[in-house]
């Protein structure tokens, strides 16, 4: 309620460059949703990350950057939710993207944007570690967090690994 | 000539926490850095999906113990953003008071540390003085002295009494002028200088590249600080300056974070006489749908919290990232060309906290699919405990 009155006073500035963005890559975007004045979460087609976070990295090269990469685990809809975000940060065009892009739970392969942004090579070893989303590209994927000898195939932030719930009590 | 492999880590008197860094070393100079990350990782990521949002606050506190107050805060408006919750305007001062009094301490415990690194102890000392008045007055504010448990979901727990308020107020502009001081004899005493100035040097847009945060990458004069890119709480309305530095080596790091301590000495009195009156906190609802995104400049730089929740008690999905994970690329360019004397000043310009960056146990993890038999630590203890 609260967070839904604010949308109204859009900046124009970023409503423009909402507008441009849906238009240089029509059928790439699947819809776009303004959360807050300075927030949107835009749903791209598989495999089109790459190049709009290209186009946005070129355009904005001084004054953006990546925040993170995040998978979200949907068990139920056989899916991967890859969540890439991206913060502009010019002065009078601050805006939060959101890029999110569904992955079969079954095959879970996208290519890297390591060679875009040089940044994100950590984060897709965590999203492989964790996930075992591939990134196809990814010059050293391996472990980051994991101990060495963690077995293969076994990606603990899935749904289907489960934590042992053992109470003990503890003197 | 010949390149050795130096490995420093993960136990080393310059690392005052668990990492390792595998330096290429030619003669002095260090020509390639493989960090490798994870000697603390705790699963804290899987544990959130268990926990509601009261155990989960308490959790997220134990990330980090510096920068708890960031921790909770970021949490809690995740969490407020996806059940939408609006937080009386009483507590949103509060909390930004707190939040502050937290930065100013990590940044006096950071520049003491820099000083102890370089051998100038005295100034070490006088630092941490300075830090022990900071902490007294942040255990009146909220009843603890380092862990505050202050922030809750939907507001905060504790009020600030008129006398408290007095106190502050009477304290700190103190404080400030020996922060200036301070100030003057990090730009100027050779000490320092000599061991900071032109060591590290990194662009700007190669730090953007490598989405590096925090004062690291102000330092190298690129003004983002999400208080000023993406305002939270009352940030919009408090008056108040990104300071940036053009240098881009450490001695513009470490003088970032001197600088902020005074411009947030300003934003903490302003807050306390512009605190409205009112509740400081509000209900939330046990079960929540939605998402929220909670992003807050901790002492290092962003931090994000970003939460799912499905309709029920415990969130579907939590993620973390904090600063010092992402400044890690960052730090590795900065090694590069540089001497091996100069590794402890350089990875102390960031303030890395390596607590934070692992944060996720693997002692917990019932792997079924795998073959590797996971113990408890009650199992552990038994097993090895007399050897």
């Amino acid at each position: 309620m609260a967070a839904k009155s604010k949308v109204r006073n859009v900046p124009e500035k970023v409503s423009r460059f909402l507008e441009e963005l849906r238009k240089e890559f029509k059928d790439k975007i699947l819809s776009i949703k303004v959360l807050t004045p300075i927030r949107a979460e835009v749903k791209i087609a598989r495999n089109s990350h790459k190049q709009i976070i290209k186009w946005l990295r070129d355009r904005f090269a001084e004054s953006s950057y990546l925040v993170t990469i995040n998978t979200v685990d949907y068990i139920d809809r056989g899916d991967f939710e890859l969540q890439y975000e991206i913060q502009l940060a010019e002065d009078d065009l601050k805006l939060h993207l959101t890029l999110k892009m569904d992955i079969p739970r079954a095959n879970p392969e996208v290519e890297t944007i390591t060679d875009v942004v040089p940044g994100a090579l950590l984060y897709e070893c965590e999203n492989y570690e964790m996930f075992g989303v591939r990134f196809i590209g990814h010059p050293a994927l391996g472990k980051v967090f994991l101990p060495e000898d963690w077995p293969d195939n076994v990606y603990p932030l899935r749904k289907e690994v489960k934590l042992i719930k053992k109470v003990k009590k503890v003197r | 000539m010949s390149t050795i492999s130096l490995i420093i880590g993960p136990q080393h008197p310059a690392l005052h926490e668990a990492e390792r860094f595998l330096f290429k070393v030619e003669g002095e100079t260090v020509i390639d850095v493989i960090p490798r990350i994870g000697y603390m990782h705790r699963g804290i990521e899987k544990l959130m999906e268990t926990k509601t949002f009261v155990e989960g606050l308490y959790l997220a506190e134990r990330i980090c113990g510096i920068c708890n107050v960031a921790h909770t805060l970021c949490f809690a408006e995740a969490v407020e953003q996806a059940a939408d919750v609006e937080v009386p305007p009483r507590a949103k001062y509060l909390r930004v008071i707190a939040h502050e009094f937290n930065r100013l301490h990590s940044h006096l415990l950071l520049l003491g540390v820099a000083a102890e690194l370089m051998g100038f102890e005295t100034l070490f000392m006088l630092f941490w003085r300075d830090r022990e008045l900071v902490m007294s007055l942040f255990e009146e504010l909220t009843g603890n002295r380092v862990i505050s448990a202050y922030v809750r979901v939907g507001g905060v727990t504790r009020d600030i009494s008129p006398t408290l308020a007095d106190k502050i107020k009477d304290k700190l502009p103190k404080l400030y002028k020996r922060i200036e001081r301070y100030k003057k004899v990090l730009s100027e005493d050779p000490t320092f200088t000599t061991r900071t100035i032109d060591v590290g040097y990194i662009s700007g847009s190669k730090l953007l590249a490598l989405g590096a945060v925090g004062p690291t990458i102000r330092g190298s004069g690129v003004k983002i600080d999400l208080r000023y890119t993406d305002p939270y709480e009352v940030y919009d309305e408090i008056p108040f300056n990104v300071i940036t530095y053009k240098e881009g080596d450490s001695w513009a790091r470490y003088m970032v974070r001197i600088d902020e301590c005074l411009e947030l000495i300003n934003i903490v009195l302003y807050a306390l006489d512009h605190l409205p009156q009112g509740p400081i906190c509000t209900k939330v609802p046990r079960t929540i749908e939605g998402e929220g995104e909670g992003r807050v400049e901790a002492p290092r730089g962003e931090l994000l919290h970003h939460t799912i929740w499905r309709g029920g008690v415990t969130p579907w999905r939590h993620r973390v990232r904090t600063p010092t994970y992402a400044n890690i690329p960052g730090v590795c360019e900065m090694f590069k060309g540089y001497h091996v004397a100069d590794i402890p000043i350089i990875l102390g310009s960031i303030d890395p906290c390596f607590a934070c960056t692992d944060r996720t146990t693997v002692m917990l993890l019932d792997v079924e699919s795998g073959t590797k038999k996971t113990m408890t630590i009650g199992e552990i203890k038994k097993k090895y405990w007399r050897r």
